[in-house]
């Protein structure tokens, strides 16, 4: 494609031949996104193709004392109905932390929830169908008992003594603490004329992409290869991830991401619904698609910043600051 | 309780099209689904983020606020349409110079809409839009991406010069 400016640079090919300076470069996508011809994860339909939805958690600490499924499985379309018990023979559990973050810590996490639901919009169960209408007729057929159990939602007094810590087995409700210490700070503080201290508070915000998260996991045992068609911005982490918690060999595993419709942060992290969807097309031998809605994006796309910024400086009367301190809080959910 | 399934005739970018649909379905699952065409898509299912933008008879709706079975003999046009019939190769042109888009994900229905758009003013009686009414007639097309800029402009290019081309 040969791209015009509006208004030419008054330069030709022959002042500068195969040069891109200076010059418009098409994008080469751009053709079959403006005619409709875009193929997002959401467009893509395989032989046998199953649709999956998420019966979620409505609380956002509770213990699941029993799940209904007899109903739901009688109902038109459905294909599977599993919980997070029955998936886990499939697929385990893993540790969301940053190798960078030294010492950060966090509990396994469950593809799906398994005897506890550690957030508002975490999935309990799944309902395999013919189509995603069928599959969430017969979730609204699911009855789950839940025992409701307190929740920690502020970052201030999560540390607090008398505060449920959510996983018993970390100690407490801390990830990640790092502190930085450089200078004098106390002398810098003493020797200001003035100390200013205020506290910033940062809005918590999500990246609302128009295409929700989607995914197609088709697993084919007679090639003993799954292959995932995913919106995501890490394809090889998620080759990865795939591979070590389906109990499969990196080669094994082929993660194709085609069009995207938008990300923005958001899809460069692992979710347990995504996790759960390859883990049903490995149980259930054929292709299966997750996309979510509107609904469930705002319920469980990643979200960002809520930072508690408390910041002190110490300046003399000429201007100079003689030290400052910031702490910063952040709560990251269980 | 009524009928689950009802049989539908209509008029789908040209073709003919008779099929058996849920009374549920959507216009838009019903496009996507049934028919295969992906060009239009879904991004709310509430009628507020555009992206499921068709025309149906003439008119710019949203695909996920019509029942399929409401469009009985209705006339329908989807990006696929309009695209494959030349009818908007001066606005893909100019998007497509202008860097109108990133993710592309909006850009079928930010285009049908422009189209209706241009059809109000530069073929009724040869006036262009101003960037005001640009983007107020775009108001129910979401784009995460580009910050509209660059849409609206090239929108109103392609205004200027469909009214350049009528005088």
């Amino acid at each position: 494609m040969k791209i015009a400016d509006d208004q030419p640079s008054g330069l030709t090919a022959l002042d500068r031949p195969n040069s891109y300076i200076g010059r418009s470069v098409p994008r080469p996508n751009l053709a079959r996104l403006t005619q409709g011809r875009g193929q997002y994860v959401t467009d893509v339909v395989l032989p046998r193709m199953a649709h999956v939805a998420f019966v979620r958690s409505p609380h956002a600490h509770a213990r699941i004392s029993g799940i209904a499924t007899a109903d739901a499985k009688t109902s038109t379309g459905v294909i599977a109905v599993v919980t997070g018990a029955e998936l886990a023979k499939v697929i385990t559990p893993w540790v969301g932390v940053l190798t960078h973050l030294k010492g950060i810590k966090s509990a396994p996490q469950h593809a799906i929830a398994v005897e506890r639901a550690c957030w508002q919009g975490e999935a309990v169960c799944a309902v395999v169908a013919k189509s995603r209408a069928e599959a969430e007729d017969a979730c609204a057929l699911v009855a789950v008992d839940y025992e409701v159990l307190a929740a920690v939602t502020d970052a201030e007094t999560a540390l607090d003594a008398k505060t449920p810590v959510i996983h018993p087995e970390l100690g407490d409700n801390l990830t990640f603490e790092r502190v930085l210490n450089a200078g004098d700070p106390d002398k810098g503080f003493a020797e200001a004329d003035a100390v200013v201290e205020t506290t910033f508070l940062f809005g918590r915000h999500t990246g609302v992409t128009n295409e929700p998260r989607a995914i197609v996991a088709d697993w084919n045992p007679g090639e003993q290869r799954l292959t995932v068609y995913q919106g995501t911005q890490a394809p090889h982490m998620t080759q990865n991830l795939f591979a070590k918690h389906l109990a499969l060999d990196e080669h094994q595993v082929r993660v194709i991401t085609k069009d995207v419709g938008g990300s923005f942060g958001i899809k460069v992290h692992i979710y347990a619904d995504e996790m759960a969807t390859a883990a049903l097309s490995k149980l259930l031998k054929r292709p299966v698609k997750f996309v979510a809605d509107r609904f469930e994006s705002f319920n469980t796309d990643i979200h960002a910043r809520d930072h508690r910024v408390k910041a002190k400086i110490g300046v003399k009367r000429d201007g100079v600051i003689t030290a400052f301190e910031i702490d910063d809080l952040t709560g990251i959910g269980p | 309780m009524g009928e689950r399934h009802i049989d539908i005739a209509l008029r789908v970018n040209g073709d003919d099209v008779r099929e058996r649909v849920e009374a549920r379905k959507t216009l838009v699952d019903f496009l996507r689904d049934d028919l295969g065409l992906t060009g239009t898509h879904i991004g709310c299912e509430q009628g507020v983020c555009g992206a499921c933008t068709v025309l149906l008879d003439d008119e710019v709706v949203r695909g996920c606020l019509v029942l399929a079975v409401q469009c009985d003999g209705a006339v329908v046009q989807t990006i696929e349409g309009i695209s494959d019939s030349g009818a908007i190769a001066d606005l893909q042109d100019a998007f497509q110079r202008r860097n109108a888009l990133q993710c592309g994900f909006c850009t079928p229905g930010i285009l049908i809409g422009a189209q209706a758009l241009l059809a109000q003013w530069v073929s009724s009686n040869g006036s262009v839009p101003s960037r005001e009414e640009i983007r107020e007639h775009l108001s129910g097309n979401y784009c995460r991406c580009t910050g509209y800029q660059a849409i609206v402009d090239a929108i109103e290019s392609v205004a200027q010069t469909r009214a350049g081309a009528n005088t």
